[in-house]
């Protein structure tokens, strides 16, 4: 078996071609329902211009495709050398959108004089880098239960003199406990409440990844399941939470909650989906994205695909996600070392969570809150990002040991080696 | 070889299954309880927020007479709305109120502001039933101001009555929101009513289009039709009697009925005065204004205002009860005579009062009629006379007539607010019927009947002894015109026989021939009737004169009931003031109805006239001497004298004929086109040939029956002179199937 050295930058080896093409079949559906979604909304608020989000999604789109395509011939094993200056790049870029936005309510957006993007999304990608690199490299230390010796933990451990100590589990942990809180601690200053139960469960499924204690993930499942029981509960009192989040949790605790319209969205939401039933009322013919699901080609798309498209469409979407998951999953698993592994399963969670998230929140079983619908809803630095997120699982899937069949580059080349 | 280690395998399977099985799998359990097990409760909630369902009014069925002429239709009408959701300001809005209220003319620019307060909502309704001319106006307005997303217009219908006050009380009129109110329109209102129609128009969110194939649209089905048994023209006839009865009495109305005998249709039923179903809250009558007017007090007048125009809506012929008087003796004589207590032989001898119990009841002639026949009793309408024979009857046989005669209950009219006859209050019950009573019931007094009890009751007298059930409505019609109900006669009961049905029929003509109904006599037909006067209990020193007729006595068609209702006149009776009335209206009713009238030799010598010599007079002076001898003039030329005459002087012509005047020297002879004469009656016959300059003479014919023109003499189209008579011959058509 020849195999590549670690060191080259590029990487002739074929992609995986099935993940590749469900992630083209998605993000085909994902316009045309766009463009399905979006044509009202754009001929009532762009001056008529009914293609106005489609052009540019599309445009993004393909350009994205392409870039992916090119840039996954890179050698994802750079990534491990750059993933601390991307995070650290990232969470200045967060930290600036809030400065930025100094006065605002919501202060996730950053404007780059050309365009704007929320740079939470990208903080989210370089997390999941950074923490593949760190997870994989610090195994051992996870791993271990000797005294940690750490800067911080090491002098605590003397002190406490041996009977007692920390250990280089529990100070890793705490370490990457810490990068993650330090990623999200401007988000959550942002006011970003999506991004940031986002965030941090991308975090959580880092570090249980990274084979972090079962036990860790009890006792902070236990202390979370408290707090979310207490918000629910008192939602109204709780320092913490901005108006408008209280405002939120209230009208998806109470049905019939209706100052300022504040299940408006939702609302339209349900009936879009009872509008289009079983079978869908057919692809073009909603009436609710006639304005009555405000802004539906955003975080709310899937209302109107559920209108559309009905239940078997919705289902099919959504297992089509599923296949795209299970598909980088299984590159991951197939992946030529845990570092490439660990990118794939961060890269693909934080797909799962993110479609999952989204389609409860238009469902009504989770408070309103915005989270975008991948490759679907309207936004091109998100729609770059994902698309960049898959790139690196194409990358990995480069120099996967994955089943000949799907791969003819690499097909020839294994069997070349053979014979 | 993987370089995966199996713990982190494990650990990303158990969050894959985290992720998709209880993530997604819990994503499409809700979207199943979304978009399967609730779907059909959220499609209803998303369709309610984006169809707007319109109403599409429904037209309300024609109401046609029996001879289809319309007497009651919906004609297209429009109703303005505002979208107080797309007002943009507060200017806007006064400039709406102002505007409106400037077209719209009654409605107050103030109401239009309070309606428009409410700015959440995407509908309040203006004002209903406008017309072409102020729908435009709004249009207009609209337009000009560019107000399209708040000022709507939507189709309406409204009630139109061409006739106005034409047969009001019967036909009634609808509210505003097209629901009878009264009368037919009110009766029939579900029959009437039509199935209203919905346009469903998709809107978005703003309340703006979606998109055309977004609209569905069921029309709205026109009500049934009705067709009523009223005859327009017997129905004129009796509104034009009534009311000249109430001016020349000064009463306070005057009400009536034609009824079809044979089968309790009513051909007419009035009430005078009426009222414009066009404009059924307004007053015209002047007199009425004016003591209105002397109410100083606004909300008093307002009171009184409301109450005169409710009080004009009144069908007082079947609403109104009233004590019969003597025209209830015609009852007591068919019960008599029916049970054998009397005969046309039976004779009584009034002394000018009768003792009852402790009381002495006084004939109207206190110096007593004498011994008289049966006959001449009902004549003379004789108290003491009927009250013997109620007498004889006792209570047990009296009320029983007095039941089957339909005293004690409703006729069950299809009209609304018929009087419900109350016992004891109304009329005496048989257990509280002692001779007093009975004998006051006997001749029509301390009871009360409705008009429409009393016409049935004549109309059993008439037919032969039959209860008919009197009925407005022959024939309802669907959208198309296909009639999906007619109504068949229900004859409710026999009351008395055949034979003494005659009797009392024989006994009524002799009233009108020489007897207190004399007024109503009628050359050529054959009227049977009684009259009646009696003091109204509820206000002293006012009377109701009414008189009762049918006619042709030998064969009863029609029954007319006149009653006159506190006339003012010195001379208040029955026979005075409400026979004549009477008396014209079944002589027209009969010609119209193309009852030939059957002349006596010395009618027929009334009939036939002689011309008189009119030449050498001049043209003015030729015409009123003609004119007042019963013939119709006919000037040929322009001179001022009568050269010649055609027929001359001394020609037997019959009344009514032609004579035709030459004015000019040298033209002495007209000729002209013979009309057709064939397939008439005579009466038809000869008003035809006097229209055309012709006179006829009759032939051939048994005159008694009905007949019809086969044969003229000078045939259809031939030139001839004006003024020739041409001899039509008739021929009888009874046994001939025809129609």
């Amino acid at each position: 078996m020849t195999k590549k050295k670690l060191s080259d930058l590029y990487v002739k080896n074929g992609m995986d071609i099935p993940f590749f093409i469900m992630l083209l079949i998605i993000l085909a559906i994902g316009l045309i329902m766009l463009l399905s979604s979006s044509y009202i909304y754009a001929f009532h608020f762009e001056d008529g211009d009914s293609l106005h989000f489609f052009k540019r999604q599309g445009v993004f789109a393909v350009i994205g495709i392409a870039v992916i395509w090119f840039g996954s011939h890179f050698n994802y094993q750079y990534l491990k050398k750059i993933s601390i200056l991307l995070w650290f790049a990232s969470v200045l870029l967060v930290g600036g959108a809030l400065l930025q936005n100094g006065d605002a309510e919501i202060k996730r957006w950053l404007n780059l004089g050309l365009f704007s993007f929320q740079p939470s999304e990208l903080a989210k990608c370089f997390l999941i880098i950074y923490l593949a690199y760190g997870l994989n490299k610090d195994r051992k230390k996870i791993l271990s239960t000797k005294p940690s010796k750490a800067w911080w933990a090491a002098p605590i451990n003397e002190k406490l003199g041996g009977k007692f100590y920390i250990t280089t589990e529990f100070s890793t942990l705490v370490y990457y406990g810490f990068i993650i809180m330090v990623t999200t601690a401007p988000v959550i200053a942002s006011s970003h409440l999506s991004g940031t139960i986002i965030m941090l469960l991308i975090g959580m499924s880092m570090l249980w990844l990274g084979e972090c204690r079962a036990r860790w993930f009890a006792i902070v499942g236990v202390i979370v399941a408290v707090v979310v029981v207490y918000v629910i509960f008192n939602y109204e009192d709780v320092p913490v939470l901005r108006d408008y989040m209280a405002e939120r949790i209230k009208a998806w605790l109470i049905k019939d909650y209706e100052p300022d319209k504040a299940r408006w969205q939702i609302n339209h939401s349900l009936y879009a989906l009872g509008s289009g039933g079983f079978l869908g009322s057919g692809i073009g013919n909603s009436k609710q994205k006639y304005l009555y699901v405000s802004e539906c080609h955003t975080d709310f798309i899937f209302s109107i695909i559920g209108e559309e498209l009905g239940f078997v469409g919705s289902v099919v979407i959504i297992a089509l996600f599923g296949a795209l998951v299970c598909r980088g999953v299984y590159i991951g698993m197939r992946s030529r070392d845990r570092f490439g592994a660990l990118l794939c399963f961060g890269m693909m969670a934080h797909l799962g969570l993110q479609v999952m998230f989204n389609i409860a929140v238009i469902t009504d079983t989770v408070p309103n809150t915005g989270i975008p619908l991948p490759f679907f809803s309207y936004g091109v630095t998100a729609l770059l990002i994902n698309l960049a997120e898959m790139g690196v699982v194409l990358s990995v899937s480069r120099q996967a040991d994955l089943k000949k069949v799907y791969s003819m580059k690499k097909q020839k080349t294994v069997k070349s080696a053979q014979s | 070889m993987s370089k995966v280690n199996n713990r982190l395998k494990k650990r990303c399977l158990a969050l894959l299954a985290v992720i998709l099985v209880l993530g997604f799998g819990a994503d499409i359990f809700r979207l199943f309880y979304f978009q399967v097990v609730k779907a059909e409760d959220y499609r209803v909630e998303a369709e309610a927020q984006q169809l707007s369902d319109t109403v599409i009014s429904a037209d309300r069925g024609v109401i046609y007479d029996a001879n289809m002429n319309v007497l009651a239709e919906s004609a297209a009408a429009w109703l303005v709305y505002i979208n107080p959701s797309k007002i943009k300001d507060d200017a806007q809005v006064k400039m709406i109120a102002k505007g409106l209220s400037e077209i719209l003319g009654d409605v107050e620019e103030s109401t239009i502001l309070k309606k428009m307060e409410n700015r959440q909502i995407n509908y309040v309704k203006i004002k209903d039933k406008i017309s072409y001319n102020i729908k435009t106006a709004v249009v207009e307005f609209r337009s000009e101001n560019e107000l399209h997303e708040i000022i709507g217009i939507n189709s309406d219908t409204k009630r139109y009555y061409p006739f106005g006050n034409f047969a009001s009380t019967i036909i009634g009129m609808t509210n505003s929101d097209n629901n009878g109110r009264a009368g037919i329109e009110l009766k029939y209102n579900d029959t009437l009513t039509g199935i209203p129609g919905r346009r469903i128009v998709a809107r978005d969110a703003n309340s703006g289009p979606m998109q055309s194939n977004y609209e569905t649209k069921h029309d709205a089905e026109q009500g049934t039709s009705l067709v009523l048994t009223i005859d327009k023209s017997i129905q004129y006839y009796l509104e034009k009697g009534l009311s000249q009865a109430v001016k020349d009495n000064d009463a306070e109305s005057a009400y009536g009925i034609v009824m079809d005998v044979n089968t309790g249709a009513i051909l007419a039923m009035a009430t005078m005065p009426d009222y414009n179903l066009n404009e059924p809250s307004v007053i015209t009558d002047p007199e009425l204004l004016a003591e209105l007017d002397k109410i100083t007090d606004e909300d008093e007048y307002d009171v009184a205002y409301n109450n005169a125009v409710f009080l004009s809506w009144r069908n007082k012929a079947i609403s109104d009860t009233y004590e019969p008087g003597s025209v209830f003796k015609l009852f007591t004589a068919a019960a008599g005579i029916e049970e054998g207590v009397t005969s046309l032989d039976s004779t009584y001898n009034c002394v000018g009062a009768i003792q009852v119990a402790d009381n002495r009841i006084h004939c109207h002639k206190h110096e007593g009629h004498g011994t008289q026949d049966l006959t001449t009793g009902l004549k003379n309408s004789c108290n003491p006379f009927f009250i013997t024979i109620g007498q004889q009857l006792g209570t047990e046989k009296f009320y029983k007539y007095f039941e089957a005669f339909g005293f004690t209950g409703r006729t069950n009219i299809d009209l609304p607010a018929e009087a419900s006859p109350v016992a004891n209050v109304t009329y005496h019950s048989k257990e509280n019927m002692g001779i007093s009573q009975l004998s006051s019931s006997a001749f029509g007094q301390t009871f009360q009947v409705s008009a429409i009890q009393m016409i049935t009751g004549v109309s059993a007298i008439a037919n032969g002894g039959k209860l008919m059930e009197p009925y407005v409505v022959a024939k309802k019609l669907d959208q198309d015109g296909n009639t999906v109900y007619e109504k068949t006669p229900q004859v409710k009961r026999q009351v008395i026989s055949e034979s003494t049905s005659k009797t009392v029929l024989s006994m009524m003509e002799a009233v009108v021939a020489d007897g207190t109904g004399r007024n109503a006599y009628i050359p050529g037909y054959r009227v049977a009737g009684k009259t009646g006067t009696s003091e109204k209990l509820t206000v002293d020193g006012e009377y109701i004169a009414s008189f009762v007729g049918c006619a042709p006595a030998d064969d009863p068609q029609i029954a007319v009931l006149i009653i006159i209702d506190e006339p003012q006149g010195a001379v208040h009776g029955g026979g005075a003031i409400a026979a004549p009335v009477a008396g014209a209206i079944i002589e027209q009713t009969l010609e119209y109805m193309n009852v030939e009238p059957v002349y006596s030799d010395e009618e027929l010598a009334k009939l036939n006239a002689t011309t008189p010599e009119v030449i050498n007079m001049t043209v003015g002076g030729a015409k009123s001497t003609l004119k007042g001898q019963g013939f119709t003039a006919r000037v040929i030329g322009n001179g001022d004298k009568v050269i010649s005459q055609y027929p001359a002087s001394g020609q037997s012509i019959p009344m009514n004929g032609v004579v035709v005047l030459y004015t000019e020297q040298g033209k002495t002879e007209s000729s002209s086109s013979v009309p057709d004469l064939l397939g008439l009656s005579i009466g038809e016959a000869n008003r035809r040939a006097v229209d055309a300059g012709y006179n006829i003479r009759i032939s051939g014919a048994s005159l008694d029956s009905e007949v019809v023109s086969y044969r003229q003499s000078i045939e259809e189209g031939t030139q001839a002179n004006l003024g020739s008579t041409i001899t039509v011959y008739f021929k009888t058509t009874s046994g001939v199937q025809d129609d």
